[in-house]
């Protein structure tokens, strides 16, 4: 068979992403935190449940409450942060961290959120984001305070192994980013061919572009519809419900209503040649509104998805190199696999003209 | 170039006067509309006139434009052809498609006014929107109904082409009226306003593009 | 009342698709991908099969 190499390719590409996707480990994180609410100037215990977490008793366990954003990898300075006094184990996920808190507060309103760090030799260091709010007691009223609040975050260990990053609810689906993701990038790959092919048609008139434009478009459309079908099944879970009215799942919807349309013109008109020439123009216009609709709208308004009010939308902290070595992968097979259905449908689609051909002639 | 474009906008003019059809059967349609609703709700809210008015624009756009080509496609087509580059006839009409919807904006708004009173606080944005919401409107829908032109029942097709590309436009140009009617605070005016000219800068370049291969078929 | 705190958010009672971290989301995901994908294949299948018939009526 000619041409088989790439589909090969796309096979291995694919088992490459299922397999990477599903089996390498999330880091460790914090899954749960009893009581939410401390009380300052007194001692106090918590109970903390992690995830996917290595505690062992012997072990040197360290836990910090930090006041204000999360600690920023690499920077240097003062941290308001106060060190555990004592961390019991008491299984490889459950903690009983015991904090004598100051009886002032750094901050003046009365009451600090605080995220909870914790610092294991095995599972590295791990962060829960405002876990903790603490409350000045009313009997201890007085003026803000920075007493007690030098602890310094520092030696911390280095996690080890391959791990992807654990964020609070995304928990696990956080690897959708390989399947969910991935999927709507190669819709955009395989739109723009289907956008060029239709160029090339209206340039050269040769029916074979029309009929890998149309086909193309036919499979990214079908990328859409599982594109919207998983992100509302990922919504469920992570946003509560299927269909928030977020921005971007409206644009989508947009979008893929602009491509149902393509198929309805041509369905409509009357002569072959007609159809082609008209499905090819619209075609290069719905391509020129996709872009709008799925990369700049999204990103002016409120959203729930990253990427959103001016936000970058991938990188930094929610795709780390792991990640990328997944997901970018993940993006050339769904694209070449994307290619194999199209080419299946234009192949059909030759066939069919030649036979008709035949037939006629 | 530019003295065909004229010319052929002064001929879209005069034979627009001379019929009267589309405009005096988009003017009924707004009219109707907003009368039905001074009779179905009595007083409407400042809200609820800003959604009205973009949406009876919107209709009144699709009806209108949507039969932009219906004269050129027919009978006259290949004598414009030899006359005319396809690129001025197109863009005479959407000259004066961009016209016609500014016409029917105000008349709208001068009877929603008259009807319901005028919430309207910033007279010049709310203006400069309803400006960039008809050249938008325009340069998409006389695009489509190029498209559209050869095609069975044509004017069925431009609302199905039309409406999901013009829904992203539509909602920009309600949250900008809502701005101008000062129901909501905002800082991003600028920011919108520059999508709605992004918008129309897309359209223009596609036209540009694909006007002249879509033409040359007979 | 919607308290978006990611501890609070954990600690909701967990049923069969919410366990383990939330996995079967996952699952679930890569189970409609692999389905539309073959839904995919099923309808140009059943186009080729019509034009094999049509082949074989003119024979």
């Amino acid at each position: 068979m000619k041409g088989l190499w790439w589909k090969v390719l796309a096979l291995l590409l694919m088992l490459y992403v299922v397999l990477a996707g599903l089996l390498i480990p999330l880091k460790s994180g914090i899954q749960s935190v009893e009581p939410m609410q401390l009380t300052a100037g007194q001692q106090q215990t918590i109970r903390v449940e992690g995830y996917n977490t290595h505690f062992e008793s012997g072990e040197e366990i360290r836990a910090w409450l930090r006041l204000g954003s999360p600690r920023v990898e690499g920077k240097e300075g003062r941290d308001t942060a106060i060190l555990s006094n004592s961390v019991k184990v008491i299984g490889v996920q459950d903690l009983s961290i015991s904090f004598q808190v100051p009886a002032y507060l750094p901050t003046s309103d009365g009451a600090a959120r605080a995220s909870l760090i914790i610092d294991n030799p095995k599972d590295g260091a791990f962060v829960l984001p405002e876990a903790i709010i603490l409350k000045q007691s009313e009997a201890l009223a007085g003026p803000p305070s920075p007493q007690g609040w030098s602890s310094q975050i520092e030696n911390l260990s280095a996690s080890s192994g391959i791990t992807f990053p654990f964020r609070g609810l995304l928990a696990e689906t956080i690897r959708n980013q390989y399947f969910h993701v991935s999927l709507w990038f190669s819709l955009m790959i395989l739109m723009l061919a289907a956008a060029v092919y239709a160029a090339r048609f209206l340039i050269s008139g040769r029916s074979e572009f029309d009929r890998r434009s149309e086909a193309l478009t036919k499979v990214g459309l079908a990328f859409g519809m599982l594109g919207l079908f998983t992100g509302m099944v990922w919504a469920n879970f992570t946003w509560g419900k299927p269909w928030s009215g977020d921005v971007k799942q409206n644009m989508t919807a947009i979008a893929l209503l602009i491509y149902l349309a393509y198929f309805v013109l041509r369905a409509s008109v009357a002569s072959d040649q007609q159809a082609s020439r008209i499905g090819a123009a619209y075609n290069i216009f719905a391509f020129a509104m996709l872009i709008p609709l799925l990369y700049i709208i999204p990103r002016m308004r409120a959203s729930l998805h990253p990427g959103a009010g001016g936000n970058p939308g991938f990188g930094g902290e929610d795709l780390d190199s792991t990640m990328r070595m997944v997901f970018y992968p993940g993006i050339i097979g769904f694209t070449l696999v994307g290619l194999w259905l199209a080419q299946l449908s234009w192949r059909t689609a030759r066939l069919k003209h030649k036979i008709q051909e035949r037939l006629l002639g | 170039m530019i003295g065909q474009i004229i010319t052929l906008l002064g001929l879209e003019v005069r034979l627009e006067f001379r019929q009267r059809a589309s405009l005096a059967g988009v003017l009924l349609f707004a009219i109707g509309t907003v009368y039905l609703f001074s009779l179905a709700f009595g007083s409407v809210e400042p809200r609820l006139w800003n959604a009205l008015f973009w949406i009876i624009l919107l209709f009144g756009a699709v009806n209108g434009l949507g039969r932009s080509f219906s004269r050129e496609l027919t009978y006259r087509y290949s004598y414009y052809q030899q006359l005319t580059s396809p690129l001025s006839l197109y863009v005479a009409k959407v000259l004066f498609n961009t016209l016609f919807l500014l016409l029917i904006g105000l008349l709208v708004w001068g009877v929603l006014s008259l009807l319901f009173g005028n919430p309207v606080k910033d007279i010049g944005l709310f203006s400069l929107t309803l400006f960039m919401a008809s050249l938008g409107l325009s340069l998409i829908l006389t695009f489509l109904a190029l498209l559209a032109g050869r095609v069975n029942n044509g004017p069925g097709i431009v609302a199905i082409l039309a409406f999901p590309v013009v829904i992203p436009l539509l909602l920009t140009v309600v949250k900008l009226g809502a701005v101008a009617l000062r129901l909501i605070q905002q800082t991003s005016t600028n920011k919108d306003l520059l999508l709605l000219f992004g918008v129309d800068l897309l359209a223009i370049g596609l036209a540009l593009l694909l006007v002249p291969s879509l033409w040359k078929e007979a | 009342m919607q308290n978006l705190s990611p501890a609070l958010f954990l600690q909701a009672a967990p049923d069969f698709i919410r366990s383990i971290g939330k996995i079967y989301v996952v699952v679930a995901v890569i189970v409609i991908v692999v389905l539309g994908l073959f839904a995919y294949l099923y309808f140009v299948d059943r186009r080729l099969t019509k034009l094999e018939d049509q082949i074989q009526d003119d024979e």
